[in-house]
């Protein structure tokens, strides 16, 4: 919280972004959690910024607050400090990424209960750490355990993740479909995946450059959900979705 | 029922839980409810869990392709210490349909997603068996 004291005054961007040199030295000191805390405390307010930017459209600040919070948890783990970029530029790209999904996936305020809400915000936001902590991704009674719920809430929020985004199944993807880290490079997965389906299902063709690429990752290169969300720059929860609703749809494709 | 061994103790390792169900595709947002449900209390990845969710839900869109009119899907889940083994089948359905192919989108999705994937035979109907290991801690 000395990030808002040490302001020069000015209420524009500039004046909420960290010394990057600070920051740079903190991320030296990861995965020390301490040092984590540190650059999440010194981003807070410039995560709030950006959700206050997304104010007005029918959420309530609070939850775009949490959610620009899991944008910039999320930007922390997958930040290289070896790429030639500056950390708040990524954190923001991420961060509104996190923001603008949240939008599209609306839908989730009306059906899905509040409770159930913020376990699926509290898994999503633990599931980088406890993968961390186990070498793997954490079992769903490990996940009870540490978030002090039951399995079966667990499951309930994991349906409910998918549930409420079946909606966007049949909307073409729009302007996030490229997420932040898409950008910065990687094979391009379209080649192999349509010499290997396109006789199966050319709808595969049809499909986003990150959808191909979150297929080709986990079915070619046999990737784990966290390792593509890592890959892709989105939570794992939101590879489940991919995957589930390109498959939804390539498998319609392949029945008509 | 934190502690994957609490929940052997409690019963459910080593039972047979099973599925009966219309052969219908509507059916199987049931089976992936059924097998999260019963996924959840083992010693699972949680992404591994997820990934089940949706071989379970290929399997039977694949098996549901081919059933008699009236059928039933079944859906048998063995969890135990060491994996939760899931046996789908279309009760009824002929053994002529063509599963040992293993072709295709679906298959590929099918053995990607679980540990161990096969065909195998259910009171001469085919059917496919997935399986999960529990993680060694």
């Amino acid at each position: 919280m000395t990030q808002e004291k040490s302001g020069d005054g000015s209420t524009g961007l500039a004046g909420k972004r960290p010394d990057e040199a600070e920051v740079a030295a903190l991320f030296a000191r990861l995965p020390d959690r301490r040092a984590r805390d540190e650059i999440a405390t010194r981003f807070m307010p410039f995560a709030e910024y950006l959700a206050r930017r997304f104010a007005g459209r029918g959420e309530a600040v609070e939850d775009l607050t949490q959610v620009a919070h899991i944008g910039l948890l999320n930007a922390i783990d997958r930040f290289d400090p070896g790429r030639e970029v500056q950390f708040s530029t990524y954190a923001a790209a991420t961060i509104v990424g996190e923001l603008k999904r949240h939008f599209r996936d609306k839908g989730w305020a009306l059906r899905v209960p509040r409770r159930l809400q913020e376990i699926a915000v509290r898994i999503n936001r633990s599931l980088p750490e406890l993968t961390q902590t186990h070498g793997r991704s954490p079992t769903i009674p490990e996940l009870a355990a540490y978030l002090d719920v039951t399995t079966d809430e667990i499951v309930e929020a994991m349906d409910a993740v998918q549930a409420y985004s079946t909606s966007s199944l049949d909307t073409p993807v729009g302007e996030d479909a490229k997420a932040p880290v898409d950008s910065l490079g990687g094979e391009d997965p379209s080649i192999e995946l349509l010499d290997e389906w396109s006789s199966i299902a050319p709808a595969v063709a049809e499909l986003s450059a990150r959808d191909r690429r979150v297929l080709f990752l986990r079915f070619f290169r046999g990737l784990t959900q966290s390792e593509i969300a890592d890959d892709v720059g989105v939570s794992q929860m939101h590879v489940s979705r991919i995957l589930t609703q390109t498959l939804e749809r390539l498998r319609n494709a392949v029945e008509t | 029922m934190d502690d994957p061994q609490a929940v052997a103790s409690v019963g459910l390792s080593d039972t047979t839980v099973t599925l009966g169900l219309p052969a219908h595709p509507e059916s199987i947002a049931l089976v992936r409810a059924m097998v999260a449900g019963v996924a959840s209390r083992l010693a699972l990845r949680y992404d591994a869990v997820d990934d089940l969710r949706i071989a379970a839900a290929e399997a039977s869109a694949l098996l549901l392709t081919e059933g008699p009119a009236g059928a039933r899907l079944r859906v048998d889940l063995q969890p135990s210490d060491a994996d939760l083994r899931l046996t789908i089948w279309v009760q009824g359905s002929d053994a002529s349909h063509d599963l040992d192919a293993r072709e295709g989108l679906a298959w590929r999705v099918i053995e990607g997603l679980a540990d161990e994937a096969r065909v195998t035979e259910v009171d001469g109907s085919p059917a496919i068996e997935l399986r999960l290991r529990t993680v060694t801690t």
